[in-house]
């Protein structure tokens, strides 16, 4: 048994090769497939891992106030699940929230992150459209992100009309790299560049946004400009010397409870927890994404059956020869089942290579960092694999019953 | 020692209810082994029902087969193939070599399906091809061999498992004069070398390598005569008629066997005459004879 199958190897490979082209476009399906699943995963893996990285680089202990009921707690205040839908919902955080926070005993210092709807215009004119957020003075430091040029606006320059800028703000509105002490117009009022950020990766904080693309102003500057329409996507608070996370989280929880009138439709969460959901968002798109994926996979799979069916009828005569100098059916059976199972597999580990080479180029194309595990790679090979057994069963099966005598005579 | 082949009121019936042809009618045979038997008669007359009963192809319909002493005419398709694989070597009129495999894997390829190791069987195919004399073609591929090389090869391939019997389908029917005389010397010094040789020709010629010949006619073996090797029976060169014919039906038989056979003496514009006649076979005759043959329409 095991010569013949070196040997249906040995004449599938031959019989691949000879048909070369109609071979490449028989697995396109399955690289294609193969080289998205594994895409779309690395790159889920790639900002989780930049996620959990950002925090490690940031401020220890803070907690993140988020409007909605995002988590499930249990008896002990443990996460038991995510709450995704609320991520949709309408709920916001309000400016009553955020004193009712600063007002605690416990609280050192609190960051809202809000956002008015402003365009920013340069003094000659140009427009950009970018995300306005209003911040506190420890955003930097909350978040570990760095600062290219200039700095960020401390506590006592917190009501001025300061912006500190995304990496790709200043590229785009002002078309220069370095455009500190410029004037950019925001509702009318004039704000001065006073820092440009680091490239922003994936991190816990961005609220979906690209924050790149963000100018940050001073919290109290932004509520004066939009006549205090801002909308509070996140409130960072950092507790005193001394007090842990855990019992400041509860104190939150207890404050903001009573300023919503009993209703939790807001959510403390720790920076562990923080991570952790984020996590579990990302992941929960990833599987979707990928999901999506794997259904070419099996497109692919029909694929490789069609063409195996073309090439069965194309070899009836083959076939016959085969039979008439004393191939079983089970033979038969197992050459072009093995044919089918070695053009997927080829088409699996093809699609490997494309994968990695697609990770190559968003790598130095992006600020993502895909990153392919070896259990989803080996896991889109041995699927692929599966696939062509799955789909190069029913050709084969037909190859096999084909009457010899008849077989002869095809033409 | 067993005959190589014992029929046994054989009958192959096509088709069922009542649009049936009886292809062989009764065929009771006994080849013995070192006989080379020339099988001649018209298109239609059952000679390829009966090359693909005894190649164990097809199972007939009644009557028993022995091979080498063992009865194979009711065994599965699985047993079938083995029994085919060890002990039948065929040789077809379009020589049937697989286009994508060189001279030398066509000849091991049935040593392959025996489970003979890499190494074994491409030093016994190599054997195979130096006794038709082409060691040289080794790694040719089929499409660069000349017809007579790849019918060699072709018999390489029916001659490399050592079968108890070689089956020649028309063997030089899409050949010219001087391969046809190549593959017919060739099939001889087989058969001075002991084996059994089954062969089917419309060409009376060719009947001087053999030791007997079967006339077949309507599914049954007319005339069965021993020949000497060198000569060609006179009822051959009549193609095998000797029946005096009364009705119509009958004449018209005896002129399709006319045309079948005196195209086969002009060797080089025959080709294309010869190979039809196998598909032309399955449609005209089976309407000239199916009044008389399928039962329906006799009832
Ligand atoms: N598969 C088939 N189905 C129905 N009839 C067949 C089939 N094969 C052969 N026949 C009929 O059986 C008879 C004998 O045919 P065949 O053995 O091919 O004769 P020959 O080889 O001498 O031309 C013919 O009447 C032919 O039409």
């Amino acid at each position: 048994m095991t010569i013949l199958a070196g040997r249906n190897v040995h004449m599938a490979l031959k019989s691949i090769k000879s048909t070369k082209l109609r071979s490449v476009l028989t697995m396109l399906g399955i690289i294609i497939g193969v080289a998205s699943v594994i895409t779309a995963v690395s790159l889920g893996e790639g900002v989780r891992k930049q996620i959990a990285g950002s925090v490690a680089t940031s401020a220890k202990n803070v907690l993140t106030v988020r409007p909605g009921k995002l988590v499930n707690r249990d008896k002990n205040g443990n996460v038991t699940s995510a709450n995704y839908q609320a991520a949709f919902g309408t709920a916001a955080l309000t400016n009553q929230d955020l004193q009712a926070i600063t007002k605690i005993q416990d609280v050192q210092s609190t960051t809202p992150l809000s956002t008015i709807s402003a365009q920013a215009i340069t003094r000659d004119g140009r427009q950009y459209n970018s995300i306005v957020i209003g911040t506190g003075a420890d955003f930097a430091k909350l978040t570990g992100q760095r600062i290219s040029y200039g700095g960020f606006f401390s506590d006592s320059e917190a009501d001025r009309n300061l912006a500190i800028i995304g990496k790709t703000v200043a590229e785009q509105l002002f078309q220069e790299n370095v455009p500190i002490g410029q004037v950019a117009l925001l509702r009318g009022h004039e704000f001065i560049v006073g820092g440009v950020f680091d490239s922003f990766g994936a991190n816990a904080y961005t609220g979906g946004g690209d924050l790149n693309t963000a100018i940050f102003i001073p919290y109290s500057s932004a509520k004066a400009i939009s006549g205090n329409a801002t909308n509070i996507y996140q409130i960072l608070v950092k507790p005193k010397a001394g007090i842990t996370e855990k019992a400041l989280s509860h104190e939150v929880t207890d404050a903001l409870s009573e300023t919503h009138g009993g209703q939790q439709d807001f959510t403390v969460l720790t920076q562990a927890e923080t991570v952790k959901l984020t996590g579990k968002t990302l992941s929960m798109l990833t599987s979707f994404i990928a999901g999506i994926a794997a259904i070419s996979l099996i497109v692919g799979g029909i694929g490789i059956m069609n063409i195996m069916f073309v090439s069965v009828t194309e070899r009836t005569r083959e076939i016959g020869v085969r039979k008439s100098i004393g191939a079983t059916n089970r033979q038969i059976y197992s050459q072009f089942s093995i044919e089918a199972t070695i053009i997927s597999l080829v088409g699996g580990i093809i699609g490997v290579l494309v994968a990695l080479l697609a990770n190559f180029f968003i790598r130095i194309g992006t600020s993502l960092t895909p990153v392919a595990t070896w259990p989803i790679v080996g896991l889109a090979v041995a699927a692929s694999t599966v696939i062509g057994i799955i789909f190069g069963t029913a050709p084969a099966i037909k190859a096999a019953r084909k009457d010899p005598i008849e077989s002869l005579r095809y033409e | 020692m067993p005959d190589v082949i014992e029929l046994t009121n054989v009958s192959k019936i096509y088709g069922f209810g009542n649009a049936t042809t009886v292809a062989l009618d009764e065929v009771n045979l006994i080849v013995k082994k070192g006989e080379f038997v020339a099988i001649m008669g018209a298109s239609g007359s059952g000679k390829s029902s009966l090359l693909n009963v005894i190649g164990l192809l097809d199972r007939p319909t009644h009557g028993t087969y022995s091979l080498s002493g063992r009865v194979v005419s009711r065994l599965r398709p699985n047993r079938l193939a083995k029994a085919r694989r060890d002990h039948i070597g065929f040789i077809f009129q379009s020589f049937n070599l697989l286009p994508r495999l060189t001279a030398l894997d066509n000849v091991a390829l049935p040593l392959a399906y025996r489970g003979m190791t890499q190494t074994k069987r491409l030093k016994q195919a190599g054997r195979a091809l130096e006794d038709v004399g082409l060691s040289d073609r080794e790694y040719y591929l089929p499409k660069n061999l000349s017809g007579g090389e790849a019918q060699r090869v072709a018999i390489a391939r029916a001659l490399v498992g050592n079968p108890s019997l070689i089956i020649a389908d028309e063997p030089t029917g899409n050949l010219d004069s001087v391969n046809s005389k190549i593959v017919l010397e060739l099939l001889a010094e087989l058969h001075a070398k002991g084996s059994t040789i089954l062969m089917v020709t419309h060409n009376p010629e060719l009947t001087r390598y053999a030791t007997r010949v079967l006339y077949m006619h309507d599914g049954g073996i007319m005339f069965d005569e021993q020949t000497k090797i060198g000569e060609v029976p006179l009822r051959a060169r009549s193609g095998g008629q000797a029946k005096p014919k009364t009705d119509e039906e009958e004449q018209l038989e005896g002129v399709s066997l006319f045309m079948s056979t005196i195209p086969a003496r002009a060797a080089p514009g025959r080709k294309k005459l010869t190979k039809k006649p196998g598909k032309k076979a399955r449609k005209t005759p089976t309407k000239r004879k199916t009044p008389a043959k399928t039962t329906g329409n006799k009832s």
